[in-house]
Parts: C-alpha cells; sequence; structure tokens
C-alpha cells in the first residue's frame, strides 16, 4: 500500500513543481483570471479588457518578485538559487 | 464580410497555433538533444534506446489520458482547463525570458550544460558490454522530461483548436529540424536563440491561455479568432516594455552554467 502512495505523492511533486515551483504568483494569477472570466461572462467588455490586465498584473508582480530576490542575493554575496518551474 | 472575417480568423488561429507548437517543441527538443548527445559520449546505443523509451512512454501517455480527455470533456470545460495550463507555462516561460533579455538571469547556455554532464558522466565506470544505465537514464529523463512538456502543449493547444493533426504535425517537424541541426552542428546547439524562441513561445501560450479562459467561461471575444493578433500585440508590447525599463545600464550579465535557471 506504501508503494502506489509514495508514487502517487511523488507524481503529485513532480506535477506542482513542473506547474508551480517557486512561482505561486502565476498560479494565482490564473486562479484569478478563471474566477473572473466566469463571474464577468456577461459584461462582455468588462471582461475582454480586465482578462489581459489580470493576466499582466500577474507577469509583472512576478518579474518583480525575482528582480528583487536577485537583488537581495546580490546583496548579501549568496549563491544563486536555480528556479524551479517550467523553462 | 463575415464568412471573410470568419476565414481570416480562422487563418490567423491556425497559423498561430503552428508557430507557438513549432517552437515549443524546438525549444524543448534543443534542451533535450544537448542530454542525449552527452549521453552518447558514454554509449551511442544506450543513449538512443533511452530515447526510444522516453518516446514510447510519451507515445502511451498521450493516447491514454490525453486523447481520450480531448474526447470526453464538454469542449468549455475543456478550454477553460487548458486555457489555464497555457496561461500558467506561457506567463512562467515570458517571466524568465523577460528576466533573461534584461540581463536579471543568467542564459540557459546548452555547451555549459552539455560540458557539465560529460563531466559527470566521465566520472563513473563505462561497462564493458551490454546497456550502460547512465546513459540509459540520461538520455530517458532528458527526452521524458522536455517531452512532457511538448505533449502538453500539443494537446491542449492542438484539442481546444480542434487541430490536434496540424499541432502534432508542427511538433514533429520541429524534432526533424531539431536532430537535422543536431547532426550537423553536433554540440553547437548554444547557437539556437533559445531566449527569443522562449520570449515568442511564452507570448503565444498566454495569448492562446488568456483568449481560451474566456471563451469557455463564456466570454464572446470581439471578432472571435481575430482576438488573438490582438492579445499578441498586447502581450509583445508589454514585454517589450518590461524588458527595457529593467535592462542593467551596465549591459547584460555574464552568461554562466545555470543549467535549468
Amino acid at each position: 500500500m506504501a508503494g502506489p502512495r509514495r508514487a502517487l505523492a511523488s507524481s503529485a511533486q513532480f506535477i506542482w513543481d513542473f506547474l508551480v515551483g517557486d512561482t505561486p504568483e502565476v498560479l494565482v494569477t490564473v486562479a484569478v483570471m478563471v474566477a473572473i472570466a466566469f463571474s464577468l461572462r456577461s459584461h462582455q467588455v468588462a471582461s475582454v479588457i480586465v482578462l489581459p490586465l489580470i493576466c499582466l498584473s500577474g507577469l509583472v508582480f512576478g518579474v518583480w518578485r525575482a528582480s528583487g530576490r536577485r537583488q537581495v542575493l546580490e546583496a548579501t554575496g549568496a549563491p544563486d538559487a536555480p528556479e524551479e518551474g517550467g523553462d | 464580410m463575415s464568412l471573410l472575417l470568419a476565414t481570416t480568423g480562422s487563418a490567423t488561429s491556425t497559423a498561430a497555433v503552428l508557430v507557438a507548437v513549432f517552437g515549443a517543441s524546438a525549444v524543448e527538443m534543443v534542451e533535450a538533444l544537448t542530454l542525449v548527445v552527452a549521453a552518447g559520449t558514454r554509449s551511442w546505443r544506450s543513449a538512443f534506446e533511452g530515447t526510444g523509451a522516453a518516446l514510447a512512454l510519451l507515445a502511451v501517455l498521450t493516447a491514454s489520458v490525453g486523447l481520450p480527455l480531448a474526447h470526453y470533456l464538454p469542449i468549455d470545460a475543456l478550454r477553460v482547463a487548458v486555457g489555464a495550463l497555457l496561461s500558467l507555462m506561457g506567463i512562467s516561460w515570458l517571466r524568465k525570458a523577460i528576466l533573461r533579455s534584461a540581463g536579471r538571469l543568467a542564459k540557459h547556455d546548452e555547451d555549459a550544460i552539455y560540458a557539465r554532464t560529460v563531466s559527470e558522466l566521465g566520472a563513473a565506470a563505462v561497462p564493458p558490454k551490454g546497456r550502460d544505465a547512465l546513459a540509459f537514464m540520461v538520455a530517458f529523463k532528458g527526452v521524458m522530461l522536455e517531452g512532457f512538456e511538448v505533449v502538453l502543449i500539443v494537446i491542449s493547444l492542438g484539442s481546444s483548436s480542434h487541430r490536434l493533426g496540424p499541432a502534432a504535425l508542427a511538433a514533429a517537424a520541429a524534432a526533424v529540424v531539431v536532430a537535422a541541426l543536431g547532426i550537423v552542428a553536433a554540440r553547437q546547439l548554444s547557437e539556437v536563440p533559445e531566449n527569443t524562441l522562449k520570449t515568442v513561445v511564452g507570448i503565444m501560450l498566454t495569448s492562446f491561455g488568456t483568449f481560451w479562459i474566456g471563451e469557455g467561461a463564456g466570454v464572446r471575444w470581439p471578432g472571435s479568432d481575430l482576438s488573438l493578433p490582438l492579445l499578441i500585440g498586447f502581450y509583445v508590447l508589454v514585454t517589450g516594455a518590461m524588458v527595457l525599463a529593467l535592462r542593467h545600464p551596465s549591459g547584460e550579465r555574464e552568461t554562466t552554467p545555470a543549467g535549468r535557471a
């Protein structure tokens, strides 16, 4: 029983690292996009403007967070940590 | 007029799907080929066997999970799921591509990865005969990990737009081109403009992701498929603006053997 459970856990871990890794803000952005798309579907004009803007906000936040982290690493002289997630 | 718009939109969408699949597959296959060639320095036979085993497993995964999902899931639910998946991958690719273009993250250096892998593989003893398990595993893992991403992109983009066949052909064409490049250029894979390809593919995946999350949720984009070029243009502009805003005044950082960083 432990074998399949361990395989399931490692598969779940692989998928989490593959899709999310150390950038949970991307997952939050996509979840917000899906929620907003459903809640604004009757407001066509609003949704076609808001969806790309939410995506942009997530991207800007992700880049800003990574830049900030890099500046801290450079300031403290810590070695670069390899990033996880997709390429 | 509406027929002309629909035809133009459909052709644009097909072209965008093919470009996105070809670009994404080429990027992933360059990375896989680096590891296969490195494994081949120990044993070409084992490296090819590892590659073949990974391709077979990917084909089984595609047939047993991907195709039934595409056939039996309601199209709107499929589009939201695919849109979310493409957005996740697209935003992640774009984020790294922007950081690399702006010099805030070391570029992916295939030559350095090749040299490091060959050095690591060279430290272990080569079996006198039979299969070289280490070369087999390095090739298998490389092709499996990079191929998994290609399979996700082909199934996502192909099934949502009812263009699974052309999408698979585009991925196969990328495999042929990269393999030919590998044969001709051997280890000169670092010449492939990988970050540019990743930027283009990241923009495409993010645009398709945004489009299909909306479509699946019931949003009607103005001009239907013709909204895609507008979304692509929007993301091109913001990507360019972010790279310019972030770029170091002193120029780009040195390239380091950062692996998947």
